[in-house]
């Protein structure tokens, strides 16, 4: 152990174990910066907004007033409010009655390992990437009343032309047709893995006992599927509550607030109408959907594990 | 060449357990000493308290006059040799044994030659640039001990370095561990809890049960001279048999000092039993023996015979052992009657 | 013999019904997908007139190249892009600072209070930060830092989401190693930085490119932490072609813009198909 030359960074480093290398080995120096961000722009907020929700919030003046829940009566009685509540369930509950089983029906096409099924399946994922900007302004185009290729498609096949994003009957639509768009890619990848997942001896035993398509899909393939249903629900409905960029850029909630969503509202009472204590309430029944929904993910994730 | 002295040590992990009370030990110069003893007798976390990878609750452990206890695993003058080889796998092996050097304030032409050096000696020239995962398990064993021995330690610590080895590489690896230590003269302590393996290569050997000491001393001394009852059923193959009596004491002999005919001028004791399983090897016959109150005996004869025959076992009072209550080692006394055929 | 018989049999109706049903699938699907693709090149290349036509046409008369000229300059392409590479780096390395460390010491060390501590970081994958952005937009204006680099990139060093896939990850690596390299003498920065993260090269890889992917195509926080175009990124840049409101007939120019946009990440995507498809199906299941 006798150095020949200890030249001078080995008499640097050596000062440096001895001083500096302990502070590092502490663990606690290790995780203090992800701690305190995860404090100040986690918890704080979250602390921050619970807390907003009960006071009335003075931009100007910095005087807060509590109000106790009041804000809460209001949003229950806004109409605005109820309508994007209204809404925003609608989302969800059509994208997950149609997203999931569209999912589950093309990862089941598309799993073969052949040149074409890997490239539709490479393709159908793109959007997934891409952020929300270059897909609301691709939309808007398609879904130009006047000029957009959607209605030129219709118009050929008979039907009468839409007014997507401009008609308050149609606007919810066109998000949801989007953002299944969108989403298809990565939910069809989540199946494929957890298709893939199932071990191939279940099916060779299915064949063995004679069970024809039908049976084996609905009786094996779902049940083994069960984790990554459970999974992908709780994205999803995580993934539709959170929704903000695809309105703001396609249709900023209208017209007349019909395409409006949670998120949306909260930035607009809060952001742009500066009621920061209403918006808040909102957010907080918007945590606690997604906080429950969390939760349940995770604790189902963890009855998975031990079952598998 | 330092004596490793471990003084009064106590180790307490987190959630309360407690693994030592007081177990104090010193480690001769220059030897080849064998930690040997069951799983979690405590051999691995002395190891590891003198390379300074776990702390001790209480005690202190000294090398050389130099008391090492509150030191950095990397400033003991110590080497270790783990059981998986613990080599990095995203380097060649030079850089295996040549990164930990330049953390000792070796220059570039030294590491080179040292690192030259070294592999020669484990026969590994030609691997220089290859990486572990391409290498064999003994090659492993030869680069994790190359990169050891690199370090010119004063000692060499090994974790079980051979039980990932198959039988007839682990004999050879044996026998070039001990040229090793014969060549670099410095201590080895050396882990295993296969017995065989330490009576074959230890100097001395410390035997070790639940966080303590039970007897160190040369194999020789373990062997014929237990100190306890655990040392002599751990140690031999077969360990010792061992016969309690009625008064709460035992008695204990071992197989090849025991015979299935009566000698002339027998003066000892007399065992009797059946015949329970007999086991070939080669041209001995490993006996197990079932006495009348369910004493089990393991003993090894080249006679042969049938199962359920009824044996008596004689053995000469010189070579019996006698434990007592507490099963510390005393005196041979009274020998039990013939006739009750304990 | 009999069992193949019957199999061959099988073989036809049923078969033949599910491979024309899987074409059709197969074959909506790329006219799903791939034809918006195609259409917004096309438009892109479109003259005015031409993408104010009822009905739209297929393909320009005339390739408009200076479409892409245009928006370029139009976008300011250059001065976002160079906010948007500058923002999504800094970040990533401010992950490497911060997440890194972190998860090695919840990983690997033993101390007080580990299990609250693992619970704390993770706490923002409990709660999708969508949902809190109007707290941190009012603690950022409070510390002033709305319309600054710091303030887009300080809080996204914190990301539960690394942290967590990293811990999985350094899990795996074995205790031993990391114990030759204290015997080595090696120091807590050399344990980290030419150890660990070389062992878990895949997850870093994986890591890294998610940030990038996510940090890149961010409008949501950008949009709400800045005001004016000083330190804006790139998703924000197509909103200079685009008139408030819906009705706009500048669609090639747009439609160029966003090819634009999203060619980089449609870049990286072609590059490390594979990687990025594993990374999304890790960052989802496990």
């Amino acid at each position: 152990m006798k150095q020949d030359h200890p030249g001078v960074f080995h008499r640097l480093r050596q000062l440096f174990m001895k001083f500096v290398n302990p502070i590092l080995r502490c663990p606690y120096v290790l995780i203090a910066p992800a701690v305190l961000l995860a404090i100040t722009f986690s918890i704080i907020p979250t602390l921050m907004s619970i807390r907003n929700s009960f006071y009335k919030v003075d931009y100007v003046f910095h005087v807060d007033t509590f109000v106790g829940l009041n804000n809460y009566k209001t949003i229950f009685h806004d109409p605005t409010f109820l309508l994007v509540f209204k809404n925003t369930l609608i989302f969800t509950g059509v994208t997950v009655i149609f997203a999931i089983p569209l999912a589950v029906l093309v990862a089941i096409f598309l799993n073969k390992n052949t040149a074409i099924h890997n490239f539709t399946q490479s393709v159908v994922f793109t959007p997934h990437i891409i952020s929300w900007v270059s897909i609301a302004a691709l939309w808007m185009f398609l879904m130009d009343p006047q000029f957009g290729i959607l209605n030129a498609v219709l118009t050929a096949l008979g039907f009468d032309p839409l007014d997507w994003m401009l008609s308050e009957k149609t606007s919810l639509l066109s998000i949801i047709i989007v953002s299944i768009w969108k989403s298809l890619g990565y939910n069809v990848l989540i199946v494929t893995s957890g298709l893939q997942n199932i071990p191939q001896d279940i099916y060779e035993s299915a064949k063995l006992d004679r069970s024809n398509w039908f049976r084996t899909f609905f009786k094996i393939t779902v049940p083994m599927l069960s984790p990554t249903f459970v999974f992908l629900v709780t994205t999803t409905i995580i993934g539709t509550f959170s929704t903000y960029d695809l309105i703001k850029l396609m249709t900023q909630g209208g017209p007349r607030n019909s395409s409006n969503l949670l998120v949306y509202w909260i930035y607009e009472t809060g952001y742009l109408q500066f009621n920061v204590g209403k918006a808040m309430a909102g957010g907080v029944i918007l945590l606690l959907f997604i906080g429950t929904v969390s939760v349940a993910n995770f604790t189902l994730m963890n009855k998975r594990a031990h079952y598998q | 060449m330092p004596m490793i002295s471990l003084k009064h040590i106590k180790k307490t992990y987190p959630n309360g357990l407690t693994v030592m009370e007081d177990m104090s030990l010193d480690i001769e110069d220059g030897s080849f000493t064998v930690l040997v003893g069951p799983s979690g007798c405590g051999k691995t976390t002395t190891l590891r308290m003198i390379a300074g990878l776990e702390s001790c609750t209480k005690g202190e452990i000294w090398i050389d006059d130099v008391n090492i206890t509150d030191m950095d695993p990397g400033d003991r003058g110590i080497a270790m040799v783990f059981q998986n080889y613990a080599l990095y796998p995203h380097m060649t092996v030079a850089k295996n044994i040549s990164f930990g050097l330049k953390n000792f304030g070796y220059g570039k032409e030294e590491i080179k030659t040292i690192t030259a050096e070294v592999l020669e000696l484990v026969g590994l020239t030609e691997y220089a640039n290859v990486k572990p995962g391409n290498l064999s398990g003994g090659q492993r064993q030869r680069v994790a001990l190359a990169r050891a021995i690199s370090k010119k330690p004063k000692v060499f610590l090994m974790d079980e370095p051979l039980s990932n080895l198959d039988a007839k590489l682990r004999v050879n690896m044996r026998s070039e561990l001990i040229r090793m230590h014969q060549k670099l003269k410095s201590t080895f302590i050396y882990i295993t809890h296969d017995q065989v393996e330490a009576m074959t290569m230890g100097d001395y050997i410390a035997v070790m049960n639940e966080g303590k000491i039970m007897q160190y001393g040369t194999p020789d001394e373990i062997y014929s001279n237990p100190q306890n009852i655990f040392t002599a059923k751990f140690i031999g193959d077969p360990g010792m048999n061992i016969v309690p009596q009625p008064d709460g004491t035992s008695l204990g002999f071992r197989s090849s000092k025991t015979k299935f005919h009566r000698p002339e001028n027998f003066d000892g004791a007399v065992f009797r039993g059946k015949i329970s399983t007999r086991e070939r090897l080669g041209d001995i016959n490993h006996y197990t023996i079932l006495s009348d109150d369910g004493c089990e005996f393991a003993v090894r004869n080249e006679e042969f015979f049938d199962f359920g025959e009824e044996i008596c076992l004689y053995i000469e009072k010189k070579d019996l052992y006698a434990f007592n209550r507490e099963g510390g080692r005393t005196e041979v006394g009274a020998l039990p009657a013939e006739e009750a055929g304990l | 013999m009999k069992r193949i018989e019957e199999r061959k049999k099988k073989l036809t109706p049923k078969h033949v019904i599910f491979l024309i049903l899987e074409a059709i699938v197969i074959l909506l699907l790329l006219i799903a997908y791939i034809f918006p693709m195609f259409y917004m090149i096309s438009t892109s290349l479109k003259t005015m007139r031409e993408v104010n036509v009822s009905p739209p046409t297929l393909w320009p008369e005339v390739l408009q190249w200076k479409n892409y000229a245009e928006a370029w300059q139009k976008m300011n392409f250059f001065h976002y892009f160079k906010n948007s590479v500058f923002i999504s780096v800094m970040t990533i390395v401010g992950q490497l600072f911060v997440c890194v460390p972190c998860a090695y010491a919840l990983a690997k060390k033993q101390f007080v209070g580990r299990k609250f501590f693992h619970t704390l970081v993770l706490f923002d994958l409990i709660v999708p930060s969508q949902i809190i952005f109007l707290s941190i937009y009012l603690i950022e204006s409070k510390i002033n830092w709305i319309n600054t680099y710091q303030g887009l990139i300080v809080p996204f060093i914190y990301s539960a989401f690394s942290i967590f896939f990293l811990i999985q990850t350094f899990k795996t690596l074995p205790d031993d190693v990391l114990d030759a390299a204290k015997l080595d003498k090696c120091s807590e920065i050399q344990i980290i930085g030419s150890i660990i993260l070389p062992m878990a090269k895949p997850t870093i890889i994986t890591t890294v490119m998610f940030t990038f992917v996510y940090k890149w195509n961010d409008y949501f926080w950008t949009s709400i932490l800045t005001t004016d175009d000083a330190v804006r990124t790139l998703p924000l840049a197509i909103q200079n072609l685009m008139p408030v409101g819906n009705a706009a007939n500048e669609w090639h120019t747009i439609m160029a813009g966003n090819l634009m946009l999203f060619a980089p990440m449609f870049l990286l995507y072609l590059l490390a198909n594979k990687s990025i498809k594993q990374m999304f199906v890790y960052g989802g299941i496990k």
